[in-house]
């Protein structure tokens, strides 16, 4: 085995110019392989022989997470990159260090010219690009470049297999000039698990010195209590019977297609259409229990976290007004709240952690909420009451409430839990606003002369003093208590009007008195389930996709038929949000998403609007308050102009041979019309054509005459109907 | 029997002389209608359309004009500007010399120098003037022309019932139609002469149609699987999106067709040519425009806090052939007593200044002018103290502005409309009617 050390020396003026490795800021994800130059591959595509445990503790690092073993036969990673051009290649490798690493790593590199090793001392950073340690410059032909790191002569310590990468000369250049400047770009899913957070004891400032900042006080991390009650959990065929008794009609009913049922369930969980290759293979599955497995793949699929994220992204900021001079972006939110729904995270914990949160939005997304209503205790009180609870206090801001038996003190004692929040926010980017607590003060009413202690809705009482912290855990704790029943129907409600065409209360936000309540029964089984099931919201989703009630037909209920005016005795095809419009465009026609570049600040223009992109203005077209009532979500001018006219979609709606269409593919390689026209209804639609539409659309074909205008008019006029925006 | 009627020189009564004309209209023959002019039909159209109420044009200063160096100089005060003062075609009026042609419309003015409010902050201020609502953060309350849009709201009229000429300089400091949803939201105009993107057809209007008639089709199917409310309510959106974007009436967003000359008298520059598209688009039916001028120098807008002597007269420049343009103009038309202009920012600036002319926020005496819509013009409003420091007659509060916009508008202030969260808001809360304009 030759040792090559000497060939760090050549390596000497990048490490004397300083390549940092670690970002300023904490990384939250890995690398992204696909982002970088050259040839990369991370230890997820290697072959790993010998036992190897995954992490993602240390970081940066490249991709999902990287390997460590401590030593052992055959333990090797092999990593084989395709080389196309033979030629003098730099080798790098991707490692996290620490106290615990090996200082003798090996590498062996399967060079053109013979193997060699590298030894890597992986308890010193690595010098970069990145978390990368370059190993010098190897020859290599054309084909498969090995390089293999190994664990079996390993002595002490840890060995760690991340990632290699392949550089030319040229490249390597670049890359160690351009990475002090530039970030490197990160995978969307986070790290598991953040590290515990410790209470420290916040100083008392000693007498006749300057009055100092006391330290924040942390949150204390989150425990589950046990539930004083046992809550039991619900299964589909129960729920059906309940219903049964409540409204008739579900024992007999009789269950959509398959077709029919995968589009749905496609739809209210991940937020799309399914895609043909997905249709093609659910159709074609003989297992009995096909519907329960699709539910379990879809609600084990990323894409859940992020369409749920997005929903109750806009659930809260469709309440929360602009700051003046921040512009809001819920990005590094929803991203979070994606992960904890994906990692099964109890929605109790979530709603804990985001109450009862500090930091910068950008480092602690959890403080979104509290940091986006900036701090106010006003607005705190009636969202997180309005989100949390689905009950709405802010009449009684200013006046005893006027429907319910609602006093003004009931506000502002709720008002009191948030008083000591305090937060900063800069211009322009959210995610430098920083959510903190102040040393003290107390809340009064408007006009009143005494301080509010912080009460719950007269069931939970703090004392006047407690410190901004105390005061949120306190609030936050009795939220999300199993035993409040007002969490768990909050969250319930809103699954089932999103399944079922309308909650058991609504409007959705509104469980109390003031809501328009149907089967309360059944409303408290499901939110019973939900407790049981430790707040995994996938729980209440299984429930009712299971059940017969969910797969109906859907069709708007006879007005003149009595029976059909019972609740959930015949739902109506519903409304899609705006990001599930855009994902259906993204599938239907392919349309891309475009990003203009920012406009950077300056002296003239202070506070340039952030970019907008095609999802952008899409969402904002489309997008409405998933709380409102339905009957004040209307369509509107410019979404009809967006769908009818935008330029973006319109090229997509191109049958020219060339333009790279979808529709020019069906058209070019489909002659039979019949087929044509089914291909696109199940790309867009996500359907067959039946019978009559097929004969419209040749109708149509011999009408124009000319086949590429036919067809363009085809594809507009499903994108441009009502069936493509309903949740159905 | 049409010759007798048409009147194409407008007096000050031209209303009255319309409405005949209207009668005729519907009472006329196919060939006599098509031989009127295209304008023609346009007025004639706008009145009914408007339903005999009057339309608003809201001319807004973004970033709070310095009242010193626009229509209330105080000449004589240790504040005073560098501005001299110029005489008006009102005796005993004067401006700040910036406003040579402004000065010579006072007649058309009625100018109120005793405006005061408790918000100098910009986005407290904004929410207020805008709104007539203090600032709630539980409660988004629409702009007012939004308000107006919904009272005017005509599901047979061809354009939006409130545009929006401009871009407001901070964008995040903005009122939009809030708690009334997108419906009554303004259609933006972000330069004048040009339509926003994806109005026009992407087609031809032939194929246009064609494809509408298809879309119909294909939701007839989805209605008869079950879905007929979704299908209907798309079918109704479509409509009047179709008949928005071929409209032939979409051509009063364009300027291109206007007298050269009429169009130097404006100003090129955004603003002019903003008051120029309010003109168009008022005759021809739209009830409430307004066009923000910010200046094009840079985002401090009229929020002068630096370089105030040095802007200020560019800003003038910008501003004085637009306002009073836009004045002359309606008047030669016979529109201004069916359309009330007014012009204001969200407050005033500070007497003190610094070196460079710079003023800070302030809200005691700040301007607002009314002109049209039947008011008593050519008259002043209010006064403040000889230095220029505090309002010394007849406040103004905001409310008393709504209150007055809904008599000229023709709106009951304290009716009720019930938000898209269930509440009751009033059109405007307390106020007092500004008498003096009537």
């Amino acid at each position: 085995m030759d040792f090559f050390n000497q060939r760090f020396a050549f390596l000497l003026p990048a490490i004397l110019a300083g390549v940092v490795c670690h970002s300023a800021i904490a990384q939250e994800s890995g690398i992204d392989p696909a982002t970088l130059p050259g040839l990369v591959q991370d230890d997820t595509k290697g072959t790993v022989s010998g036992t190897w445990t995954k992490s993602v503790h240390t970081k940066p690092f490249l991709g999902e997470h990287y390997l460590y073993a401590a030593g052992g036969e055959k333990q090797t990673v092999t990593f084989s990159l395709d080389v196309k051009e033979a030629g003098v290649y730099q080798v790098l490798l991707s490692y996290t260090p620490g106290p615990n690493r090996t200082e003798k790593a090996a590498v062996l590199v399967h060079a053109a010219d013979g193997v060699k090793t590298v030894v890597v001392n992986q308890m010193k950073k690595p010098e970069g690009p990145y978390c990368f340690q370059p190993l010098g410059e190897f020859k290599f032909e054309a084909g498969k470049a090995v390089v293999v790191v190994s664990a079996e002569g390993n002595m002490k310590g840890v060995v760690i297999a991340d990632g290699v990468q392949l550089l030319t000369a040229e490249q390597f250049k670049i890359a160690q000039a351009e990475v002090p400047k530039k970030p490197p770009k990160l995978l969307p899913a986070l790290a598991k698990n953040n590290p515990p957070v410790k209470t420290p004891v916040p100083a008392k400032p000693k007498e006749g010195t300057k009055k100092e900042e006391p330290p924040q006080q942390q949150p204390v991390k989150f425990v589950r209590k046990a539930p004083a009650k046992q809550f039991s959990k619900l299964s589909s065929a129960q729920l059906d019977d309940l219903l049964e008794q409540n409204i008739g009609g579900i024992k007999n009913s009789q269950p959509i297609s398959d077709e029919a049922y995968l589009r749905r369930i496609t739809l209210d969980l991940v937020g799309r259409q399914p895609k043909l290759p997905e249709m093609d293979a659910f159709l074609a599955d003989e297992r009995a229990d096909k519907r329960a497995l699709i539910v379990e793949k879809l609600l084990a699929s990323p894409e859940f976290g992020v369409n749920w994220a997005n929903y109750w992204s806009d659930v809260i900021s469709y309440r929360t007004p602009q700051p003046e001079l921040t512009f809001l972006s819920y990005t590094t939110f929803k991203r979070w709240l994606a992960e904890r729904f994906n990692q099964n995270a109890g929605w109790d914990e979530t709603a804990y952690t985001m109450l009862t949160a500090v930091g910068k939005v950008g480092d602690n997304p959890a403080a979104t909420f509290v940091g986006f209503h900036q701090g106010d205790k006003s607005r705190l009180a009636a969202e997180t009451t309005r989100v949390f609870l689905s009950t709405q206090i802010a009449c009684a801001e200013c006046h005893d409430h006027k429907f319910v038996d609602m006093p003004q003190e009931t506000f502002h004692h709720v008002a009191a839990f948030f008083v000591r929040v305090n937060t900063k926010l800069p211009w322009n980017d959210s995610d430098a606003i920083i959510v903190s607590s102040k040393a003290d003060g107390e809340h009064k009413m408007p006009g009143g002369k005494s301080e509010m202690q912080p009460i719950a809705f007269s069931e939970r009482k703090v004392d006047l003093g407690k410190s901004d912290v105390d005061r949120r855990t306190e609030l936050a704790d009795w939220i999300i208590a199993p035993e409040n029943p007002w969490f768990a129907r909050a969250m319930t409600n809103r699954i089932w009007a999103r399944m079922m065409g309308r909650g058991f209360s609504e409007p959705v936000d509104e469980i109390g008195e003031l809501g328009d309540r149907v089967l309360p029964e059944v409303h408290t089984a499901v939110a019973e389930h939900f407790v049981a099931g430790n707040f995994d919201m996938k729980d209440v989703f299984r429930l009712v996709a299971s059940s017969k009630a969910y797969q109906r037909t859907l069709r708007d209920p006879d007005s003149t038929n009595k029976d059909e005016r019972k609740p959930f005795a015949v739902i109506a095809a519903g409304r899609l949000r705006g990001d599930e419009v855009f994902e259906s465009l993204a599938i239907g026609i392919e349309l891309p998403n475009v990003t203009p570049s920012p406009t950077p600040a300056t002296d003239a223009v202070r506070f340039p609007p952030p970019p907008k992109s095609t999802r952008d203005l899409v969402s904002d077209a489309f997008g409405f308050d998933p709380s409102s009532d339905a009957s004040n979500v209307s369509r509107t001018m410019q979404q009809a102009m967006l769908l009818m006219n935008n330029e973006q979609i319109q090229k997509q709606i191109d049958a020219s041979p060339g333009s790279g269409t979808m529709l020019a593919r069906v058209v070019e390689s489909e002659a039979d019309d019949a087929k044509a026209v089914t291909r696109l209804y199940e790309n867009v639609l996500a359907r067959k054509p039946n019978a009559e539409e097929i004969e419209l659309a040749k109708k149509h074909i011999g009408k124009v005459g000319e086949r590429k205008a036919a067809y363009e008019d085809l594809l507009w006029s499903l994108v441009n109907g009502a069936e493509f925006l309903s949740r159905r | 029997m049409l010759r007798n009627v048409v009147n194409l020189d407008l007096d000050s009564a031209g209303i009255r002389s319309r409405r005949g004309f209207l009668a005729q209209l519907a009472a006329g023959t196919a060939a006599g209608v098509a031989s009127l002019s295209w304008r023609d039909m346009l007025i004639a159209n706008a009145e009914e359309v408007r339903k005999q109420g009057k339309s608003m044009i809201l001319l807004w200063m973004d970033g709070g004009p310095s009242q010193f160096d626009t229509f209330n100089p105080k000449i004589g005060s240790q504040f005073q500007g560098p501005a001299k003062a110029i005489p008006t075609n009102v005796p005993g009026v004067e401006f700040a010399e910036y406003w040579p042609r402004t000065a010579q419309v006072m007649d058309k003015i009625a100018l109120i120098r005793s405006m005061k409010s408790d918000e100098r902050d910009h986005f407290r201020a904004i929410k207020l003037v805008r709104t007539g609502y203090p600032i709630k953060p539980t409660i988004n309350y629409p702009t007012w022309g939004s308000v107006v849009a919904r009272d005017r709201w005509d599901p047979g009229f061809d354009l939006p019932a409130f545009v929006r000429i401009g871009k407001p300089r901070i964008t995040t400091r903005d009122v939009n139609s809030g708690v009334l949803g997108p419906r009554y939201a303004a259609f933006r105009i972000d330069e004048p002469g040009k339509l926003p993107p994806d109005v026009h057809p992407a087609a031809s209007p032939e194929v246009l149609r064609r494809r509408l008639e298809l879309a119909a089709q294909v939701d007839e199917q989805f209605a008869k699987a079950g879905s007929k409310k979704a299908a209907a309510e798309q079918r109704e959106i479509y409509d009047r999106t179709s008949r928005f974007v071929l409209s032939p009436l979409l051509s009063a967003f364009e300027l291109d067709k206007e007298p050269e000359k009429l169009r130097d008298a404006y100003g090129r520059n955004p603003f002019g040519q903003g008051c120029l598209l309010a003109r168009r688009l008022v005759e021809t039916g739209v009830s409430f425009v307004e066009v923000i001028s910010t200046g094009s120098i840079n985002d401090q807008g009229w929020d002068t806090h630096k370089r105030g002597f040095k802007e200020n007269p560019l800003l003038a420049a910008e501003t004085d052939s637009g306002y009073a343009t836009l004045l002359t103009d309606l008047a030669q038309r016979g529109m201004l007593d069916n359309t009330l202009v007014v012009w204001m920012g969200e407050f005033c600036r500070t007497p003190k200044f610094d070196a460079d002319g710079g003023r800070d926020h302030y809200s005691d005496g700040w301007l607002a002018g009314f002109s049209g819509g039947g008011v008593k013009m050519g008259q002043v409003i209010g006064a403040t103290d000889k230095e220029g420091v505090h309002v010394s007659d007849r406040p103004v509060g905001v409310q008393d502005l709504f209150v007055t916009f809904c008599k000229v508008l023709g709106m009951d202030p304290h009716s009720e409309y019930v938000t898209d969260q269930n509440q009751p808001l009033k059109l405007v809360e307390g106020g007092e009617l500004i008498k003096e304009l009537f």
